[in-house]
């Protein structure tokens, strides 16, 4: 082997080399020291992408590869002359839906095609007489949406659904005075056990009856609690928390009022979680007209809540961008009870409609609905509506099923911010979306309340409704059967797209 | 002893008595005299010397026969006879006709000699006694009472020179010669002594004890005679022993007189004739031990030799032993012949055996010396301090121990199923229909190029006989020998064994193996064991020469001009190491690329830019030629999220370890890991301290350490432009980089600090010492529990809730974080991974990424679905695909453990009780379990409302009709292998990526396949009876196998062949 001697070297050269290479390693080391410094980042994992207030009912941020809608349920034995789902499919193509309906019995499944641009309406009883049955609604997207609507000789109802189960229920208002009956129906679309736990509040207070502690709701069925027989009879006010300790659930509500000073029939989902804050849209006072906020504290400690009044005759400050309004109440709520705050007692606040907005300052929670009985002529009738929470105020809302054009005060806007806005409203029809001539730059003032018309040029199809800034939009529908009155049902809010 | 019996066969004349031979025994010089048919003229001179030397025997009663091996009808018998006659007077000259070999040979005089009262003295003709050599070895073995004595043999050319004084042979006739090569006579090998066996070139023997065993062996004409007859002489009770005093010189070059094909086969013919003698000549009571321990032997020896020096003998013991069963009949009349002589117990002739391996003894001694050798040079020349052997020695004893000790319930209990420690389910011959198959099975399926791991887990599969669970054990418990050899291979470049003890220490000093084999990652021990042998090869092809020799202030590199053959068997070494550890784990290529990018920085700085590019162009080109050996399978990554394939999953965001947990290699459980921060000490010390030739490397090995660890920070933080592998893998060219740094920091201590006056750095080099021993202590901690703290529950353990047998024809998908998932992750971003397993237990196969199809696209999409939340029907996005369960593994106790979770990827359990098809059926805190209720089996005949779905594709056809129902058909394990039963007419669905390579057959008529669910492959039967469904293998595939063996091959000779030498055998 020969040996080389591949150049020359010199001290100079010598210390320049050894330079340079210990000034890599010292450059590595700071490296290390600098990198070390840096906060590690966090990983997002599947929480990311979870949905606020998920299980509230609002049309889901595209995309999605599918949608389950779930809905409230019909009771069949208790009057209903029928019940269906409605799916609304804006988009230019057919979409598939599977329909599932959930009975203590089991589970049926069928399968709906809805063409592009129209809604389609799906039974549910299929000649079912008694026993509830809860549908949900598979749909491939995240744009067709589904309501459930009841017919009923009290009146008929229109629910939103919901796009998530939840783990707990709450329910501010209840009656079972003078044979109103009250129903809770839990529906476990999960393939496993449900556990769960009933308690109900009257006005001595909160009860947990032994028999409605750990109730098992068998997979994929329902179960139907009527409160009369669970040992709230007879009661004024009722308001029941259903919460699982296995398990997720949908709950919903259906209630015929025949005593106490209401009449009607509702059904609707429960609130899958206490809030801070919540909108209402159709707070509406005058002669026979009892409006109420139903506040329900299902924390341990007590709360004070404060209700404020906006609308006409009522004013915000923009320049501070706090609404100063002219009626406002405050009320405390003890833990575990439930408060009315009657509106026409609420000093300073003008007769017509305004919208409410409901808060604690300390960010405690609890839950409110709001109740318009009103007489008219001889008849009255009673219309339950719950709250949208603050934070799905905002500026894109649909309205799955229509309004039937002609209907006055059809819809009902409520800006929840201190700057005026304008709404647009369009519609779906046979040859896509489009813009309601009548309806493309309807005003709403800072903090105000806008009630329109739908004009006869609409159609029934589903409606879009669009604004600058965050607006709470509440439908009036007609009880049908020429009964007095309305009932009322939120649209869906569309949260601001999220990219996925 | 009578004289030649004329009747016994036709001999020129008798061999006569000598005169006043009366009072001492007679002995038969016998002389085998060999010429080769073609050589004519005068006989070779040393044959003269040798028939001169016979005539020179001073012993009175001697008598002599030469046999020629030859016809006296030839031309070259003339020479002869005229030869014999003008040296040998009265010899008896015997032409044999032929040459029957020197034992056949010898034997002819148990035809020619009557009597059994004297003695017969063999002799090779080209072997010179000295005068007296006869009367010695008679007077000896009167003395002595042998059967058997021998002279000893010293070299034809330089008498000074030992030859021969005898050989001691192991139980499994491995022979240590007792001298070595070239050793000097210096009369230290001058006692009589019993050895078990004497050379063939100089015998005397008892005419009756030769007679009663029947003569030599006539079925080994040229090798192993001499064991063979040695050692049945022992069966008799009868002394073999050397007789120093009695001189021989013996040329022996037997390579030069045989003709060039008999020479090549002679180290093979050897290792058979070995191997058929001890199994002919151990006893029966033995016989099994002795088997088993050749069996052992031989794979070991076949193991170490593939990677050293000696792969062709290696080879040759391994084709003698598999080939031994053909030579049973001859086997078995050896061992009936010595049955009938045999007097003494096979334990009193093993006891005349030498202990332990006689290969292993002389590859020690003569390794000792080389290197004694090269160290005297060096010290010569630079004044080095020599280490004693006994440090090598206590070194490899250390780390022999430690490796037996820490593992020493691994050893025994096997390796735990942890991590990427899958055990081999699968033996050598499923491994290789397997691959040959062109149908991977792994995850969906696919019809794809196999990854080659798998066939060379089959290859080595051979080697153990098939023992997949020995196998498995060995490839996880040795791997970090391997390393440690590798470095102490490497670290010759200091030229100074106190460099090699140094570095090799150091490298085993890093918890980094032990936490691997703690936390179950075997990627990380195979780069571990890989690397420093790849880097040695670089070095030698770079010809980087050993440090010791230059001055101390000559910081430089120095350069050899290697040999073309040695610089191409070395190119083909790294390219195969290369090859086998990319097989098994591709980021392999990512820490040869540091080393070498590393290393090319340090080397041009010092001035050999040329040099330099040669770290990049051989590391280059040896990976490109190792892509070259994966063809096909190479080509699968050559499709999008290759990078992922080649890196493995990214944990967005990073690991998070820190740089504490990295840069003290805690990839795993080792106690008290942060003492090895230690080890850095010497290594900065080195680069204070280290001067001459040494300093470069100093430079090199501080340089990778420091810019792997950087790495290895920047991408545990998630500040890579792209991920990079594993810690456990990264982490290596940072142990390496230390235990470069640390080997130059050993020569340095041996060479220049030793010569220079008191100073700074003698100071430095203690306290680099004490840091160093502080930073040993984690690793011998690891022995303690003799598991290397490997757990006793695995996650494999906890997945044995999922039905097991019979109703097992599902698959299990894992989500969660990808460094707990059991089988290889693909990434889905925000933290989540997830993999599938066929079966309730994974595989060797779910190692390897997953590739790419519509299926895994359709698993992706409800993978993501789950954790963003897009649908709540993904149980009915995966039935089709055979996904019965979503298992999320939290703590493995390998990468998680309790005292250290990597805690489950945020949301993800919420985010799976939304579904609406998952039942969770087991939770606990190390994993969940969720049971798909849609999931159909992975070979199954489709429920009736479900066939009109598998029509269509899409979400519309899977989400909007629930196909749950099916009912499980043609299940088998290994996909491959194809599968029958009786069958109703239906829709016959496979739930692998759609294919018309899967073949089914009702009734004989075929079937064909379509599309189902747009993803997968379904049959619509219109008629009942038996089914098969098989998997077609293409003729291509079949074609390429055979040309990618032939190219393993090529480079597998190319680098294990070695420059001929002479074959110096003892005839």
């Amino acid at each position: 082997m020969t040996t080389l001697e591949v150049h020359s070297t010199s001290p100079v050269r010598r210390f320049i080399r050894r330079a340079i290479n210990t000034a890599l390693v010292a450059a590595a080391v700071a490296t290390l020291v600098y990198v070390e410094r840096l906060s590690p980042a966090e990983q997002e994992g599947a929480q990311a992408a979870r949905v606020p207030l998920a299980a509230f009912a609002q049309q889901p941020a595209p995309p999605r590869i599918s949608t389950s809608w779930f809905c409230p349920g019909v009771a069949a034995g208790d009057g209903l002359s029928a019940g269906r789902v409605v799916v609304a499919n804006p988009t230019d193509v057919d979409v598939t839906a599977a329909v599932t309906l959930l009975s203590a019995d089991g589970q049926e499944q069928r399968q709906v095609v809805v063409p592009a641009r129209t809604q389609t309406s799906v039974d549910v009883l299929n000649g079912r007489t008694v026993g509830v049955v809860v549908p949900i609604v598979e749909v491939i997207g995240a744009l067709a949406s589904v309501e459930q609507q009841t017919e009923f000789a009290a009146g008929d109802v229109t629910a939103s659904c919901t796009t998530a189960t939840s783990s707990s229920w709450y329910f501010a208002d209840g009656i079972t005075l003078d044979g109103s009956s009250m129903r809770i129906m839990i529906a476990n679309p999960f393939p496993e056990t449900a556990v769960v736990d009933v308690a109900f509040t009257t006005v001595d207070g909160r009860r947990r009856p032994t028999k409605l502690q750990g109730l098992l709701i068998e997979p994929r069925s329902v179960r139907s609690l009527s409160m009369p027989d669970e040992g709230a009879a007879d009661e004024q006010r009722v308001a029941v928390e259903v919460k699982t300790t296995t398990g997720k659930i949908v709950a919903a509500r259906a209630q015929h009022y025949l005593g106490g000073g209401r009449l009607g029939y509702s059904t609707m989902l429960g609130v899958p979680q206490p809030l801070s804050k919540w909108w209402f849209a159709g707070g509406n006072t005058g002669p026979n007209i009892v409006e109420q906020l139903v506040l329900f504290n299902p924390g341990e400690e007590d709360i004070n809540v404060d209700a404020v009044f906006t609308g006409a005759g009522l004013s915000g400050d923009i320049a501070t961008g706090v609404a100063v309004p002219s009626a406002t109440t405050s009320v405390a709520v003890p833990a575990g009870e439930v408060v009315l705050v009657n509106a026409g007692n609420v000093e300073g606040l003008p007769e017509g409609v305004h919208g409410i907005s409901v808060s604690t300052k300390d960010g405690s929670t609890f839950v409110a609905e709001h109740v318009i009985n009103q007489r008219v002529a001889k008849s009255n009738f009673t219309a339950v509506m719950t709250g949208v929470p603050d934070q799905l105020a905002t500026t894109t809302w649909r309205v799955p099923s229509g309004v039937t054009p002609g209907t006055p005060r059809a819809l009902t806007f409520v800006n929840t911010t201190v700057f005026d806005t304008t709404v647009r409203v369009s519609a779906i029809g046979p040859g896509g979306e489009f813009p309601i001539p009548s309806l493309q730059s309807v005003t709403l003032p800072a903090s105000g309340v806008t009630v329109i018309d739908m004009p006869l040029d609409a159609t029934s199809g589903e409606l879009i409704v669009q604004a600058d800034q965050p607006i709470v939009v509440q439908r009036r529908l007609s009880r049908g059967r020429q009964l007095v009155g309305f009932s009322g049902v939120l649209a869906l809010p569309q949260p601001i797209e999220v990219a996925r | 002893m009578a004289p030649v019996s004329e009747g016994a066969s036709p001999v020129s004349q008798p061999v006569p008595s000598a005169p006043g031979s009366s009072d001492v025994p007679a002995v038969v010089a016998v002389m085998v005299l060999h010429q080769p048919e073609a050589v004519s003229g005068a006989v070779a001179p040393w044959c003269n010397t040798s028939l001169l030397a016979l005539a020179a025997q001073d012993y009175p009663n001697l008598q002599h026969l030469v046999l020629v091996t030859g016809r006296q009808d030839t031309s070259a018998a003339g020479p002869i006879t005229d030869a014999v006659a003008t040296a040998l007077p009265t010899a008896v000259v015997r032409f044999l006709g032929a040459n029957p070999g020197f034992g056949p040979a010898c034997n002819t005089v148990l035809d020619l000699v009557e009597g059994d009262a004297g003695f017969f003295c063999f002799v090779h003709d080209d072997v010179a006694l000295a005068p007296d050599a006869i009367t010695r070895l008679v007077e000896e073995l009167y003395r002595t009472n042998a059967g058997l004595v021998g002279p000893k043999l010293v070299d034809w050319d330089e008498p000074t020179l030992l030859q021969h004084v005898g050989m001691q042979v192991d139980r499994l006739g491995e022979r240590d010669p007792i001298v070595d090569v070239s050793e000097k006579d210096q009369e230290q090998h001058d006692a009589v002594r019993d050895v078990f066996v004497l050379p063939t070139a100089c015998l005397l023997v008892r005419a009756d004890l030769f007679r009663t065993i029947g003569g030599f062996e006539s079925t080994l004409p040229l090798v192993g005679d001499d064991l063979d007859l040695c050692w049945r002489v022992h069966t008799t009770g009868a002394r073999v022993v050397i007789v120093p005093s009695a001189v021989g010189r013996h040329r022996e070059r037997i390579s030069e007189r045989l003709p060039e094909s008999s020479g090549d086969q002679l180290p093979a013919l050897a290792e058979r004739e070995r191997i058929n003698t001890v199994l002919s000549l151990t006893s029966t009571s033995r016989l099994p031990l002795v088997i088993v321990e050749l069996v052992i032997f031989t794979v070991a020896q076949l193991f170490i030799g593939l990677f050293a020096s000696n792969a062709r003998r290696s080879l040759a013991t391994a084709r003698a032993l598999v080939a031994a069963p053909l030579a049973f009949g001859d086997i078995h009349r050896r061992r009936a012949r010595v049955k009938a002589h045999r007097l003494v117990g096979d334990d009193e002739v093993h006891a005349l055996q030498a202990r332990g391996s006689a290969r292993l003894s002389v590859w020690l001694r003569r390794r000792a010396r080389t290197t004694g050798v090269a160290e005297s040079e060096a010290n010569k020349a630079g004044g080095v301090v020599a280490t004693s052997q006994r440090s090598t020695v206590l070194l490899w004893i250390i780390v022999a121990l430690g490796t037996v000790v820490g593992g020493r319930s691994l050893w025994l209990h096997g390796v735990e199923d942890i991590g990427q420690f899958v055990r081999f389910e699968s033996g050598p011959r499923d491994l290789l229909a397997t691959y040959s198959s062109g149908w991977w099975a792994s995850t969906f399926g696919e019809v794809a190029a196999i990854p080659s791991g798998i066939a060379l887990l089959a290859g080595a599969g051979v080697m153990t006989f098939g023992n997949m669970g020995l196998l498995h054990t060995l490839l996880v418990l040795l791997l970090p020998i391997i390393g440690y050899i590798g470095v102490w291979q490497f670290a010759s470049v200091f030229g100074v064994r106190r460099a090699r003890l140094f570095a090799t220490s150091v490298y085993a000093a890093v918890p980094l193996p032990y936490a691997a084999l703690a936390s179950g990652r075997w990627s990380g021990l195979i780069v571990y064991a890989a690397l420093p042998w790849v880097a040695h090869c670089a070095r030698i092809i770079v010809g980087h020469r050993a440090t010791s020799l230059s001055a101390p202030l000559d910081a430089r590199d120095y350069f050899v001009l290697t040999s073309d053959v040695r610089r191409r068997r070395t190119f083909a070494t790294m390219t195969l190491i290369t090859a086998v550890t990319v097989a098994f784990e591709p980021a392999f290529i990512a820490t040869v690329g540091i080393v070498s990018v590393v290393w090319f920085i340090v080397t041009g700085i010092h001035g050999a830019w040329k040099r330099a590019t040669v770290w990049m162009s051989a590391s280059l080109a040896a990976v490109m030629l190792a892509i070259v050996l994966h063809l096909p399978w190479a080509t699968t990554y050559v499709q999008s999220g290759w990078w992922d394939k080649l890196m493995g999953a990214a944990v967005p965001g990073g690991r998070g370890a820190g740089l504490a947990s990295l840069a003290r290699f805690d990839v795993g459980d080792v106690p008290l890991a942060w003492l090895s921060i230690g080890l850095y000490v010497p290594v900065a010390v080195a680069l204070i301290v280290v001067r001459g030739a040494r300093s470069p490397w100093a430079l090199r090995g501080a340089l990778l350490a420091a810019v792997a660890l950087v790495l290895a920070v920047l991408d545990d933080r998630a500040l890579l432009p792209a991920h990079a592998a594993e810690p456990a893998v990264m982490l290596v060219p940072v142990a390496f980089g230390m235990a470069v740094a640390c080997g130059a920091l050993g020569a340095s201590l041996s060479i220049d600090i030793r010569r220079a006056r008191f100073g700074w750095r003698q100071p430095l080099g203690a306290i680099a010492g004490v840091a160093l021993l502080i930073g040993l202590l984690p690793s011998l901690l690891a022995t303690v529990n003799g598991r290397w703290n490997q757990t006793r529950t695995s996650l494999t353990q906890l997945l044995g809730q999922l039905p097991q047998e019979g109703d097992s024809d599902y698959r299990v998908m894992f989500l969660g974080d990808a460094r707990v998932l059991p089988v290889a992750p693909v990434n889905l971003g925000w933290g989540v991974a997830y993999g599938v397993m066929n079966g309730p237990r994974p595989v060797t196969a779910d190692m390897w990424e997953p590739y790419q199809s519509d299926a895994t696209a359709l698993a992706e999409v409800a993978a993501r679905g789950i954790v963003r939340g897009t649908t709540a029907r993904a149980g009915r996005l995966l039935a089709p695909l055979g996904v019965r369960f979503v298992v999320v593994p939290i703590i493995d106790n390998a990468a998680s453990r309790r005292d250290e979770p990597v805690v489950a990827p945020r949301g993800l359990a919420d985010a799976l009780a939304s579904q609406l098809d998952l039942r969770r059926r087991f939770a606990s805190p190390d994993l969940v379990i969720y049971e798909n209720t849609s999931w159909i089996p992975v070979r199954s005949m489709l429920a009736t409302n479900s066939i009109e779905a598998s029509l269509s594709g899409g979400a519309v056809s899977l989400i909007a009709t629930d196909i749950a129902g099916a009912t499980s058909i043609l299940h088998t394990d290994r996909d491959e292998q194809g599968t029958a039963s009786v069958i109703d007419a239906g829709t016959v669905h496979v739930a692998v990526p759609f294919t018309s390579s899967w073949n089914l057959t009702v009734g004989g008529e075929p079937v064909i396949a379509r599309p189902a669910f747009g993803v997968t492959t379904a049959f619509d039967v219109p008629r009942g009876g038996t089914a098969v469904l098989e998997f077609d293998t293409s003729f291509a595939r079949s074609v390429l196998i055979l040309l990618q063996f032939g190219l393993w091959v090529f480079v597998f000779v190319l680098a294990v062949s070695r420059p001929r030498k002479a074959v110096v055998m003892q005839q």
